[in-house]
């Protein structure tokens, strides 16, 4: 028996009624099939490259750094592998759990981790680095709870190394991460934010051919970020580890100089093969840590770094630019003999002092050298005989044959930042001082290669080389030739002259002669640079700094009669060049030749005062005054 | 019981699309689980069993006389509003809800169970001759009888499953007669209620409504009655929406910008999307969806199985299997205007309303056209209680075909 019976509406109604649902699924069908071919068929394309991107991983492989090497192969900058926590570019991800875990483990502020969590997200290609460089403590933490944090990576990378630390690190250079004043210059050639270059040195110098080619690996990854399998489809890279760069430097030499500079305040040794240009030794102390900056640094640090007493990062060998001192005059004594206003047979007397007008310069050695002719006046350095000679030639003379001689120009070297020292000539006097309102007597001081005259240690260097060489300047470099990583050479660096000194051969030989003297003779005033066995050949000089102590000079090459390594040496406040810093050369050609001392040496304890300029007597640069460094009114007068 | 003649009434149209479409389903929970445990995984078996389960069970039920389903009614309702009780009590959940009975082998969800026991009671007030649906008033009844169990369902928390209670009454209430103007004022409540987020909006949709209702010619007390409940709802609505579940204001949250919750609500919603666009016009191939095999797409062989199906099969494929949706839906409706009895057609009508919405949402949410809800899409998704409940349900309706000549 029907309990609600028979529907009250008619067979017409209950049709109609149907027809109504039935047109109103049908609109919802229509609704759902548009949107679905929305989806699939107008944005299909697109969807399709987003699942793409979702199990298609894009891994950068760095491309190792290439090594650096001294001259016989000795490494002096590798890479050393570093584990850093990375996060990847991961869909699913429960973000708050993940940064909590991720912040306790690693003891990280939470909000730098959602960041960087935030950041990866948003990559189709490579990894964000959470923690560069991470512990192995670190490490393990993140192994224990892999399961639990999907998506996070421990990655190895390769992180510059240097071998010896501080080590000719003002030659090698250091990295770090670019700027953005250099991602603006260097963007073309491929370079992204985060990317470590070069920064100073040959590292700078040599970026392009150090950095290698990196490579790029695409992996099918599933929704944790497991990698399954390589995906053939992928726009893959081989890797290019970056090439060799083989130096001139010689790790020994440039040890030598080094330790022996440490000894001072601050100082540079620069020594260069003279046939060849390559430079030997670069040393300019003191020196930062390169490791520390490339490890991150502080700002802090840096700005200790940067702001410090001893200047660090001032490459002195190149950047620093010093009165010349004595050295000067085998230029003064060349420009005397070319023009003819100096030769081998006028002799002078030095009393210990010399007249010009109503001022008196001096002469280092109070008691004055007697009779003094053209080879002891350069050997013992006789201040009188180049006031004298200065006083012949003129201001506009010597600085012509300074500037021949290359004081004022750049020598060419491989290194970003060198400087060009000055040649004061009269328009440049006048140019400060205003046309006549300066003395003529600063030619006196300038003769002795004191005054506004200044080179860098590195200049210095190379004029000696052009000496020894007769003329012919190479330029300096410091790359001696590249190879791959393999070691197969593909470029070896070439020889240029970039000028020559205008000497004629008698200029020259008298020149080597004297400076053999200098060291190798009884009244020399470079003594303390001897090396058993060999000849050596040297000026000593005394820098005038105005600021505090004199800087110590010696210039010098060796073996006299075949000369294989020209050394400078600048000791910054070490007061007289032939006590200070004619030694330290001797060493630095000791430890390229390969000489051993016979016996453990006395040298310094002989005959102390007498014959060479001691830190505690007057030196040999010869003005009255205090203020001497101002040549252009006179001081005190008698 | 049944003769012979009424045989000849079986709808074989309606059982052999629904049989497709499980088949489909057995399919594509093979494509979606193969890949994690290799070979056929233990989830088709299962499924397979279900469905033969599921035949049987509708088989019996065609048997059973509507007027005996007529009868019980009550009592399947009194019996389904005791068992959602019970459940927020003892029942389990995923995370934290209460939505099921553990019986050991199996789940029971009892507001699965529910649903059909109130379109039973549905049917059976609204087959009533006394009913009377020409007032606003007159919908009291039926939505105190769908409201118990939605706020039940709520309770567990159960949003998307309380949804589909209330959308299973608009239909029965056209079928039952109610003017198509009364059913569209029953949603000025539910705009008022979306709207009152934004002040502006609401304040001019109110007095929108309150001149529409002004020029009406209900009846002075409808109209007020309808104005009150509308404002009433709409300052309600913030109330209700600040004591939703975190999860449940992310869904929605997620909906509207996926990109924004995209680790997390929205997550589901982006990869869903991206399985399905990816699949273009012909799909992947089966077994071949990158999304699916490489875990991108959650819940595959549950509620984003429709997902794994656009991804490898495309539109053809999604087309195909809406077409089968819509067919099996037009068919129950076409049986509607078929039987004589009252209330066996608005059964019929109910279960078809709660197939299709459920259907429709489920596809919806793949294709973010609407909040993540959590529920199965019927007949297509794992899960074996849900299975046979929906098979039975097609079992009824079946028997009433039978029965169409019946008064």
């Amino acid at each position: 028996m029907p309990l609600t019976g028979r529907d009250t509406a008619t067979i017409d109604e209950r049709r109609l009624r149907s027809r109504v649902l039935r047109l109103a699924a049908v609109v919802v069908c229509v609704i759902i099939v548009g949107r679905l071919g929305w989806l699939q068929l107008i944005r299909g394309e697109f969807y399709r490259n987003l699942s793409e991107d979702n199990y298609v991983q894009g891994f950068e492989v760095r491309a190792p750094r290439g090594l650096i090497l001294d001259r016989h192969g000795e490494i002096l900058a590798d890479n050393r592998a570093s584990l850093s926590v990375t996060l990847s570019r991961l869909k699913r991800r429960d973000d708050l759990s993940v940064s909590v875990l991720l912040s306790e483990l690693l003891e990280l502020d939470q909000a730098l981790v959602a960041e960087k969590l935030e950041e990866a997200a948003g990559r189709f290609y490579g990894n964000v680095v959470l923690v560069p460089d991470a512990t192995f403590e670190q490490i393990a933490k993140i192994e224990e709870h892999r399961s639990e944090l999907p998506g996070v990576k421990v990655e190895v990378t390769a992180v510059r190394r240097y071998l010896y630390d501080s080590l000719a690190t003002h030659g090698i250079g250091y990295v770090g991460e670019v700027n953005d004043a250099e991602l603006a210059s260097m963007g073309p050639l491929g370079y992204a934010a985060r990317d470590v270059v070069g920064k100073t040195g040959a590292e700078q110098r040599y970026e392009l051919v150090l950095r290698g080619r990196d490579g790029a690996e695409y992996w099918v990854c599933d929704a944790v970020g497991r990698e399954l399998y390589p995906f053939e489809g992928g726009p893959s890279r081989e890797v290019r580890p970056g090439h060799s760069l083989v130096l001139t430097l010689d790790l020994n030499a440039q040890r030598a100089a080094e330790e022996a500079l440490s000894r001072h305040d601050g100082g540079s040794v620069v020594a260069i093969e003279p046939s060849t240009g390559e430079i030997l030794v670069l040393a300019s102390m003191p020196a930062p840590n390169p490791n520390e900056i490339v490890d991150g640094i502080t700002t802090e640090e840096w700005d200790a770094l940067t702001g410090s007493e001893g200047h660090p990062l001032l490459n002195r060998s190149i950047q620093a630019t010093y009165p010349p001192g004595s050295p000067f005059k085998l230029i003064t004594v060349g420009a005397g003999l070319e023009t003819g206003l100096a030769n081998h047979y006028e002799k002078v007397t030095c009393t210990g002092a010399h007249k010009y007008g109503i001022r008196t310069f001096r002469c280092w050695k109070r008691e004055g050298h007697g009779v003094v002719d053209i080879m002891k006046g350069v050997v013992e350095s006789c201040d009188v005989y180049f006031y004298q000679l200065g006083a012949r030639l003129g201001v506009a003379q010597l600085m012509d044959w300074a500037e021949r001689a290359g004081i004022g120009r750049r020598m060419g070297i491989d290194i970003a930042g060198e400087a060009r020292g000055n040649v004061p000539t009269p328009s440049w006097y006048d140019r400060i001082y205003g046309a006549r309102r300066w003395s003529r007597g600063v030619v006196l001081n300038l003769a002795i290669g004191q005054g506004e005259l200044l080179v860098t240690p590195l200049q210095a260097a190379c004029i000696v080389c052009g000496i020894v060489n007769d003329g012919p300047v190479h330029a300096p470099h410091i790359l001696k030739r590249v190879e791959t990583y393999s070691g197969r050479v593909i470029g070896t660096a070439r020889t240029t002259t970039t000028y020559e000194i205008p000497f004629s051969r008698n200029t020259f030989s008298f020149i080597k002669e004297a400076m053999v003297n200098v060291v190798e003779a009884s009244n020399g005033t470079g003594k303390l640079a001897r090396v058993p066995g060999i000849e050596v050949a040297g000026k000593t000089g005394t820098a005038q700094n105005p600021h505090g102590e004199d800087h110590a000079w010696f210039v010098s090459y060796a073996p006299a009669d075949d000369p294989q390594i020209v050394v400078a040496v600048l000791v910054e406040h070490g007061g007289g060049g032939g006590a200070i810093a004619a030694p330290i050369a001797g060493e630095v050609i000791r430890a390229y030749l390969g000489i051993e001392l016979p016996e453990p040496v006395a040298v310094v304890h002989e005959e102390p005062a007498e014959e060479s300029e001691t830190g505690d007597s007057p030196d040999e640069f010869g003005v009255v005054t205090d203020e001497s460094a101002e040549p252009e009114d006179g001081g005190a007068d008698e | 019981m049944i003769d012979r003649r009424q045989l000849r009434d079986f709808d074989v149209g309606l059982f052999v699309t629904m049989l497709i479409i499980v088949i489909i389903g057995v399919v594509m929970i093979h494509s979606a689980t193969h890949a994690a445990d290799g070979g056929a995984s233990s989830l088709v078996k299962r499924q397979f069993l279900w469905a033969g389960l599921g035949i049987i069970v509708l088989t019996v039920v065609m048997f059973i006389s509507q007027d005996t389903i007529d009868a019980l009614a009550p009592f399947f309702y009194a019996v389904a509003l005791l068992l959602l009780i019970a459940v927020l009590f003892v029942g389990v959940g995923k995370t934290g809800e209460r939505r099921w009975f553990d019986l050991g082998p199996m789940r029971l969800q009892p507001s699965e169970l529910a649903k059909y026991a109130t379109i039973f009671i549905l049917a059976k007030y609204l087959a009533r001759k006394k009913t009377r649906l020409d007032r606003p008033i007159h919908l009291a009844i039926p939505l105190a009888i769908v409201l118990v169990p939605t706020l039940l369902v709520l309770r567990e928390p159960d949003l998307g499953t309380s949804i589909i209670f209330l959308l299973m009454l608009p239909p029965m209430l056209y079928w039952a007669g109610m003017r198509p103007v009364l059913l569209l004022i029953m949603l000025a409540p539910v705009v008022s209620m979306i709207i009152a987020f934004n002040w502006v909006a609401w304040l001019v949709f109110v007095a929108v409504l309150a001149w529409l209702l002004y020029v009406s010619r209900l009846f002075v007390a409808d109209k007020l009655l309808v104005f009150v409940t509308t404002v009433v709802m709409g300052r309600l609505s913030p109330f209700l929406w600040n004591h939703l579940k975190d999860y449940q204001r992310h869904r929605v949250l997620a909906f509207l910008n996926p990109e924004k919750y995209r680790f997390s609500t929205g997550y589901q919603l982006i990869q869903s999307k991206i399985a399905i666009g990816s699949g273009s016009v012909f799909g992947k191939g089966f077994l071949q969806g990158t999304q699916k095999n490489f875990a991108f797409l959650p819940e595959q062989h549950t509620d984003f199985i429709f997902s794994v199906l656009a991804e490898e099969f495309g539109f053809a494929g999604c087309a195909i299997v809406i077409g089968l949706y819509l067919y099996l839906v037009i068919r129950m409706l076409r049986l509607a205007s078929q039987v004589r009895n009252r209330f066996a057609a608005l059964t019929i009508v109910g279960i078809a309303g709660a197939l299709f919405v459920q259907s429709a949402i489920n596809i919806g949410v793949t294709l973010g056209l609407s909040p993540v809800t959590g529920m199965t899409l019927p007949l297509l998704s794992y899960g074996g209680s849900s299975l046979l409940v929906t098979m039975t349900s097609i079992g009824i309706v079946l028997g009433m075909g039978l029965r169409r000549m019946e008064y």
